[in-house]
């Protein structure tokens, strides 16, 4: 549905994305993830039509980006960051005027302002400007605006950006049902977003892509090894060559920095478990065992480890699916 | 079919968004304000003048439209030089400023279908202002007898040169975010093209035909005078096409400019006719046939070869 090839963007001499190229499957959620400035709207920006990008090529519902953007663009609905609203205008004018440029018949003009203002949650608010609406508000109308035309591309910029909780929720069950008709990139830098709305992730820094793939794969991917957290009630300056000791463990350490009592953090080869052997060992040294439990890495942990750190090479040969 | 539809909502947005903000009535009004203040004084003007012709007895009765309209229309032009930037300042700035251009840009639209819908929506603003003043001219049409066409030419002129302003603070609104910025610039490069006239008046003839033409004020006085030149027609058109450029740049793959570029230079070739519709006093007659014999002989020269020739 979408097909990305090799996109590079720069600014004179700064490289705001960097030869991205990714698919999106008819009827998948995609996320697009990274830091603030990692080249996510740039390449939002590109995949709409808004700016041409440097090098590349994409292809979007089946129509070259660059030879055909009025049919590409006819396809797709896009929300950019900062809703694009007229603050003259009441809610409905604006979506009539949307309805217009984008080519919906004059005879459904009406059913499709109204059946997208049930949908989005805005209909209590069709004749107020625009300028008056809450941040929220205008989120949704923003989201309203994008699905006008009922398009079969999805393009959302941060779409819970500014929204309270209950409306975060709303929304995310918004796009969910949204996805299967509607293919759906959706960009956010709130993991847990990604984790529940999302079939695959791309993760992006400094406009490079740095990892692909679903959100549970991409967790258990990169977890290198298993990790325990222990914490012992004495053992001081022998606990950690004790458990280091131990077969199968690769590294102890301290586990928190401020609380340095007894508290480690013990890796072992992936899929071996350690924590009988723990327990024997602290047991029959005497020492007491307060607490043992594994360490997930949480998909906040991949996200700081791609996006800092050099990634293994396993992971990386993912970019291009 | 859809282009004029698409060109049509643009308008219609672009005139809602003026209308539904004061600056549309503050500028209409204090337009009218202006243009009355003048009407007023060239008023007095010509009717001391008419009562002291009668008294002395003088032979030609005093032109109404020659010693009137013509400057009442003359002074409307300097004040719309001053007016337009406000049109125009807010058209592109203001949806860089707040992102709506990105939903512009991103709709199944193409630049010349935004730019030509910005330009209508500006041109009827500008309309509706001028619409006010022809209050003004009726009351001449009322108590007096003045010729109506030389008028309607001066009102053509004005609709031709506020085409010009426009497509001008189209093209400076569309370069930055910032609308005070677009607006002073707008007035600056407006104001240059008005004194540009008065380096020429001091300088070679080279260089006073260049700067004449050159000069947006300049072409509308033979319009004030009721005589509508296809030259100043062709300035006109062509300081429309002007706005395109800059799109036409970030879009390489249009190859429209250098066309209409070629046309454009065959029209001000041929453009040297004129055409008389009103009296004018300075023989339009004489100047006007040298003018079009020129434009003939031009014309031969470009005429091609013929067959046997080749």
């Amino acid at each position: 549905m979408i097909e990305v090839q090799h996109i590079t963007k720069r600014y004179g001499r700064v490289t705001a994305v960097d030869d991205v190229s990714f698919r999106v499957e008819r009827g998948e959620i995609l996320g697009f993830l990274g830091p603030n400035g990692a080249g996510k709207t740039t390449t939002m920006r590109i995949l709409t039509g808004y700016m041409p990008p440097t090098e590349g090529r994409a292809n979007v519902a089946g129509f070259d980006l660059f030879n055909q953007p009025i049919e590409a663009k006819q396809r797709t609905g896009y929300l950019p960051e900062t809703p694009p609203l007229y603050p003259e205008m009441t809610v409905r004018e604006y979506l009539d005027f949307v309805a217009r440029i984008k080519g919906v018949p004059s005879r459904e003009r009406k059913d499709r302002v109204n059946a997208v203002m049930e949908r989005t949650r805005v209909a209590d608010m069709t004749d107020r400007h625009c300028s008056k609406l809450s941040k929220g508000y205008r989120q949704r109308v923003g989201l309203a605006q994008a699905l006008i035309h009922n398009p079969e591309v999805l393009i959302l910029d941060e779409p819970t950006a500014g929204l309270d909780p209950k409306q975060i929720m709303e929304t995310r069950d918004l796009i969910r049902g949204l996805g299967g008709d509607h293919t759906i990139v959706l960009s956010t830098h709130i993991l847990p977003e990604v984790a529940q709305t999302c079939q695959r992730v791309i993760i992006i820094n400094k406009g490079r892509v740095v990892a692909v793939d679903t959100p549970e794969a991409l967790t258990a991917r990169l977890k290198g090894a298993e990790t325990m957290f222990v914490q012992l009630d004495a053992g001081g300056e022998d606990a950690a060559p004790a458990l280091a000791a131990i077969p199968g463990v690769t590294r102890v350490g301290p586990a928190d920095e401020r609380t340095t009592h007894g508290a480690f953090e013990v890796e072992s080869d992936r899929g071996t478990d350690v924590r009988r052997e723990i327990a024997r060992a602290v047991v029959t040294r005497g020492w007491g065992l307060l607490e043992l439990r594994p360490m997930r890495m949480s998909l906040e942990e991949v996200f700081l480890q791609v996006t800092t750190e050099e990634i293994p090479e396993e992971t990386r040969s993912e970019q291009h699916p | 079919m859809s282009s004029i539809r698409n060109i049509l909502a643009i308008a219609d947005k672009e005139l809602r968004s003026t209308f539904a903000s004061p600056i549309a009535y503050i500028i209409i009004g204090l337009f009218a304000l202006l243009f009355g203040w003048f009407f007023y004084v060239f008023l007095t003007i010509f009717v001391r003048q008419s009562e002291q012709m009668m008294q002395f007895g003088g032979g030609a009765s005093p032109n109404v439209n020659q010693q009137m309209i013509r400057y009442v229309l003359q002074n409307a032009a300097i004040i719309i030089l001053f007016v337009m930037p406000m049109i125009t300042m807010r058209t592109y700035s203001e949806e860089k400023r707040s992102g709506t251009i990105e939903l512009l840009l991103t709709s199944p639209l193409t630049d010349f279908q935004i730019i030509i819908g910005k330009f209508l929506g500006a041109l009827g603003l500008y309309v509706a202002m001028l619409f006010v003043t022809l209050l003004y001219m009726s009351i001449l049409f009322v108590y007096g007898n003045p010729e109506w066409r030389p008028v309607a030419a001066g009102y053509l002129g004005l609709i031709l040169m506020g085409g010009c302003f426009i497509s001008v603070g189209l093209l400076i609104s569309s370069l930055t975010k910032n609308q005070i910025v677009a607006g002073f610039l707008t007035f600056a490069v407006f104001l240059m093209l008005w004194v540009i006239s008065w380096i020429g008046e001091s300088s070679g003839p080279t260089a006073r035909a260049v700067v004449t033409y050159l000069s947006i004020v300049d072409h509308f006085e033979d319009f004030a005078r009721g005589v509508i030149d296809t030259k100043h027609v062709i300035y006109a058109l062509r300081h429309a096409g002007r706005r395109q450029r800059r799109r036409r740049a970030r879009d390489p793959g249009c190859d429209q400019l250098p066309r209409i570029q070629a046309q454009q230079a065959v029209g001000s070739d041929r453009g040297q006719t004129v055409l008389v519709v009103g009296p004018d006093p300075k023989s339009a007659a004489g100047a006007s046939e040298a003018r079009a014999d020129q434009g003939v002989r031009r014309l031969r020269r470009l005429r091609p070869l013929p067959r046997a020739a080749r």
